[in-house]
């Protein structure tokens, strides 16, 4: 894994671009593990069809994810003559297979490890020089003594040098010259980030994978911010205590993943009822139950739009990339502290533990802006929930004189006072909806690209792929439309309606197992076709550009 | 109740004493007259009303005294949950306010007993008034009719649920 | 002339809202109500300077009937609804009440963490050993014994032991008040306000609808024999002879509270450098 994110920094500072997922087993420590990694000229946003290169420091376990490593006959195996036969999963694949005693290489050098000779090989046969990793490894091994480094440089040297007799596959070629500036983010960093450029400055939360990264990330930023994260004693605390510190006025925040939002669905129902703007980003995993912890997967969509009782609307967003967690989870804060009112973030594991190289995001104006109250004419009552024309009510905030009031879960009357009239029910219902339908969005509601009467609509981190098959495509003469909706929910029929405006032919690209996003569509739009074609699959096997491209030129 | 003629030495005392009687038993009778309406015992919740504003007259005539520290009344035995019953009738409404006027009445008579002076007098002053006041509420209680037997039968279970 | 200062003394009063309880006459919330309102104005505090949070119950309706801020959450979750206001705005005064079903059942494990996390917020738990909203169901503090529809013969369960729990979890106040004694309820309240850290009250506040064999406890109450104590082990050792009677309060600890600084010592900008390549 060290080694993985290793190569990643080294092809960064060498200019190029690329990510990294992993995937691992269920043991604490020392359970099988794979660096997934993707190299590129140019920004990359998902896993290609398959690895030119796979390079085994060992084989147990491997056939459990045998799965997520395609290969094809042009790749190259590396394995260590000491790890012993290439397992038949594997081998399955037809790939070329050479033998790098990298254990043995790494004895000859006092200190060395054999994943420095694996990084040394590997960046010889995809064309990255050594030179590159002279930073890197003093950054790692920062904390440890100098002949570790020594050591380190002097065996990624040995495995490049013993990879030269290799014949190379793939080449990254030369990087763009010119570059803008460029960061290196994970998907949980980058939607923890985009939370405090938001403006949160509370979060409450309980350990989950994938989400506890995003957790580790910003507490102790949160610390030089003038914020503050707590663990909380589980997922129910959580979400009441970033209700009570938003209540307090304080923008807040808590992430968890399936099992946690489960959880939290009835007080994210409070957040409706009461009117007090909270953000859950739910970092999706393979479900239901315990599911798969630390595998991707997008089946959360249901229980975040429906899973609330009664009729609760609030926010739903979904970023569709590592670089697009920061805008979307920064967005979702403005939104929720404007229209006061819950908003769930759906990442996922894929898009969370994915560190990426990535051009530095623009400055956004998004931040948290609540309308309050700060005091009255005298002898006029404050009224919490008046129904207004935008249907938003300026908030008090606890400390404003003569503004007390009572935020309730009850159904309420405009002061807050719980009634059970119909008349009221109805007008609070009328006034939560129409402040979410009324909202103007703008453009950032969905990643609308492209030309054509195709158009292929998914959402989520297998936008990524999905762009990159339409490009595929289009050197193939296909043109085709990408609509990723980033704001699920509320639905926006209108622009969905522009967007989608002539299209003849529309496939659905979705990782679950009973296609959410498909119906979902179905019940909340009016699709311009009936002919409407569904590609899904589970997680945790990633869609990949290649597959989505095929679907779409068998059309043809 | 609770409220003893003990600590009760001067007229800065009496007179505090004097406040926290009304004041609490407006604010009690007040509160009383509102649970009653809640609970739709619009009769009962009236005669709590009308004594509530009756308190609340007496009050606007009190002087500031500083009350004793510890002082404390009751209209009704806030520990006694058979104290008040939500379908209680006006009579009964009407014997809470008699036992009151009859207690502050015996709390003022303790206090002349056991004092002199300006206190002493001060004292039979309020005792007298409060004998009036239990003449006025004697005869509403006459006036009122008593409760039929049978008037705390429940048909109805409590309704409540959230 | 700051016009905090200027501003005219609050009496408890004050802090009663226009709001009518929806409770039985005669039940035990009323009292407690006062005796809330009560230290308040005793504390001097202005009503825009406190917040009071509750779950749900009979009880837990209880912040609308303040003039205070007030948050009704859902059922059990009034103590990290309070944690997260208090640990957000630490100079408010913050209050969390409810019923022992809201504190002891549904939100138990609440329960245990506050104490144990030891933020400066009361508690106020009006205890009547049932479930007063649902109609009369037995609680965790209810009487083995007591026979109820949905535990016909009685749930045979020994009850929970809310002074136990609290001070073994962490507590830096436990007090135990009956809501037949307002004033001393009153001034117990006070007392957890000023009182650093977390401050556990029970208030024994008889259910007239449910439980009208509660009116025995006027005459069992009795003040404690002893003062508070601020010896942890002390405090335990005299709640093993505890019969459930004694009012007062039993322990006064010198915890520090928890409360994360909030102090800034650099912008949202400024963290974009550790990505930066
Ligand atoms: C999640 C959930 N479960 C159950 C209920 C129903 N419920 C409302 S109040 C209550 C118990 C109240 O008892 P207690 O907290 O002791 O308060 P009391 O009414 O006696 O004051 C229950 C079970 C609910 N509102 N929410
Ligand atoms: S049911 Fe019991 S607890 Fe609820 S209001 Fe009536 S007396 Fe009070």
């Amino acid at each position: 894994m060290t080694a993985g994110s290793m190569l990643l920094d080294a092809a960064a500072h060498a200019g190029f671009y690329g990510l990294m997922g992993r995937t691992s087993g269920p043991q604490i420590r020392g359970g099988e593990a794979a660096a997934l990694l993707r190299l590129s000229p140019v920004p990359v946003e998902a896993p290609d069809d398959h690895f030119d290169i796979l390079l085994a420091i060992d084989w147990l376990n491997v056939q459990r994810f045998a799965a997520e490593l395609p290969l094809t006959p042009d790749s190259l195996i590396i394995t260590d003559p000491d790890a012993g036969e290439v397992p038949a999963a594997i081998a399955a694949y037809g790939a070329r297979i050479v033998e790098l005693p990298m254990k043995e290489l790494a004895k000859k050098i006092p200190g060395g490890r054999a994943n420095m000779i694996a990084l040394g090989a590997v960046a010889e046969l995809v064309g990255l020089p050594v030179s590159a990793f002279t930073e890197t490894l003093g950054k790692a091994l920062k904390k440890k003594r100098q002949d570790a480094l020594e050591a380190s440089i002097a065996a990624v040297n040995a495995g490049a040098e013993a990879a030269k007799a290799l014949q190379a596959t793939a080449r990254l070629g030369v990087p763009q010259g010119d570059l803008p500036p460029r960061w290196a983010i994970t998907g949980n960093s980058a939607a923890g980030y985009g939370a405090i450029r938001g403006g949160v400055r509370f979060v409450a939360a309980y350990p989950i994978t994938p989400a506890t990264e995003m957790l580790e990330w910003m507490a102790p930023a949160l610390q030089k911010v003038g914020g503050a994260l707590v663990q909380a004693e589980d997922e129910l605390a959580s979400i009441n205590m970033a209700i009570g510190a938003s209540f307090g006025g304080t923008p807040s925040l808590t992430a968890t993943s399936g099992p946690g939002l489960a959880l939290m669905i009835e007080a994210i129902g409070l957040a409706v009822a009461s009117e007090t703007p909270v953000v859950v980003v739910d970092v999706m995993r393979g479900g239901p139950s315990t599911g798969i912890p630390t595998k991707t997967e997008q089946s959360d969509l249901n229980i975040a739009l429906y899973g609330l009782h009664g009729d609760a609307p609030h926010l739903v967003l979904a970023p569709t990339s590592v670089a697009d967690c920061l805008f979307t989870t920064q967005w979702a804060v403005h939104l929720a502290e404007a229209v006061q009112c819950p908003a769930i973030v759906l990442s996922d594991q894929s898009m969370a533990q994915t560190r990426a190289v990535i051009d530095r995001p623009a400055d956004l104006a998004f931040v948290a802006r609540r309308e309050t109250v700060s005091a009255l004419a005298a002898e006029e009552t404050y009224k919490r929930y008046a129904l207004t024309g935008t249907g938003v009510s300026p908030m008090a905030i606890p400390g404003t004189p003569g503004c007390q009031y009572t935020a309730d879960g009850l159904e309420h009357s405009e002061t807050g006072s719980p009634s059970s009239q119909a008349s009221d029910h109805l007008a609070q219902l009328d006034k939560r909806l129409h402040k979410l339908t009324d909202y103007q969005y703008g453009d950032h509601w969905a990643v609308v690209e492209g030309e054509g009467d195709v158009a292929v609509l998914t959402w989520g981190s297998t936008t990524g792929a999905v762009r990159e098959a339409l490009a595929l495509a289009q050197a193939d003469g296909l043109k085709a439309r990408l609509v990723a909706p980033r704001l699920l929910y509320p639905a926006q029929p209108e622009k969905m309606a522009e967007a989608l405006d002539g299209v003849k032919r529309i496939l659905v690209v979705e990782q679950s197992h009973l296609g959410q996003f498909h119906k979902y569509l179905r019940a909340e739009y009016d699709l311009p076709t009936r002919d409407v074609t569904l590609f899904n699959r589970p997680g945790p096997l990633p869609m990949r550009p290649g597959e989505i491209r095929q679907r779409l030129l068998s059309w043809r | 109740m609770t409220g003893g003629a003990e600590g009760i030495d001067t007229v800065e005392d009496l007179l505090g004493a004097r406040q926290i009687i009304e004041e609490s038993s407006a604010e009690q009778y007040e509160e009383l007259a509102d649970s009653f309406e809640m609970s739709n015992n619009v009769e009962t919740a009236e005669v709590f009303k009308w004594l509530a504003e009756w308190e609340g007259e007496h009050l606007m005539s009190a002087a500031n005294g500083a009350p004793p520290p510890g002082f404390q009344w009751f209209v009704y035995d806030p520990g006694d949950p058979e104290a008040v019953h939500y379908l209680m009738r006006p009579y009964h409404a009407w014997e809470i306010a008699l036992t009151n006027e009859e207690r502050s009445l015996a709390f003022f008579q303790a206090v002349a007993e056991r004092t002199s002076g300006d206190v002493r007098d001060l004292a039979w002053q309020l005792a007298e008034r409060e004998q009036e006041h239990v003449r006025l509420i004697r005869d509403r209680l006459a006036a009122t009719p008593e409760p039929e037997p049978g008037w705390d039968d429940d048909l109805d279970p409590p309704n409540y649920d959230m | 002339m700051d016009s905090k200062t200027a501003a005219p003394a609050l009496t408890a009063k004050d802090f009663k809202s226009d709001l009518k309880p929806v409770w039985c006459p005669g039940c035990g919330d009323f009292t407690v109500l006062s005796s809330i309102t009560k230290a308040l104005a005793e504390l001097g505090l202005r009503p825009e300077e406190v917040a009071v949070v509750s779950g749900i119950g009979c009880s837990s309706r209880l912040p609308a009937y303040l003039n205070t801020y007030g948050f009704h959450g859902v059922h059990g979750r009034a103590l990290p609804t309070a944690a997260g206001l208090k640990l957000s705005r630490p100079e408010l005064t913050v209050l969390a009440a409810g019923g022992d079903g809201d504190g002891y059942s549904i939100g138990g494990n609440h329960f245990l963490h506050a104490a144990r996390r030891n933020a400066d917020f009361t508690y106020v738990v009006m205890d009547n050993r049932v479930y007063g909203m649902t109609k009369g169901q037995p609680s965790p503090t209810t009487e083995p014994d007591w026979d109820s529809a949905l535990t016909p013969g009685g749930t045979g369960l020994s009850p929970f032991r809310p002074l136990v729990i609290a001070l073994a979890s962490g507590a830096n106040f436990v007090a135990r008040a009956f809501s037949g004694d307002p004033n001393g309820t009153a001034e117990i309240i006070a007392e957890a306000i000023k009182h650093p850290g977390f401050s556990f009250i029970e208030v024994m506040s008889p259910c007239v609808t449910f439980r009208d064999e509660q009116r025995q406890w006027k005459t069992q109450v009795r003040p404690s024999p002893v003062p508070a104590t601020s010896d942890r082990s002390q405090a335990a050792r005299r709640l093993m002879t505890d019969d459930g009677f004694n009012i007062g309060i039993l322990f006064k600890g010198d915890r520090t509270p928890y409360q994360p600084p909030l102090r800034a010592r650099m912008t949202a900008a400024d963290l974009e450098a550790e990505f930066a390549l």
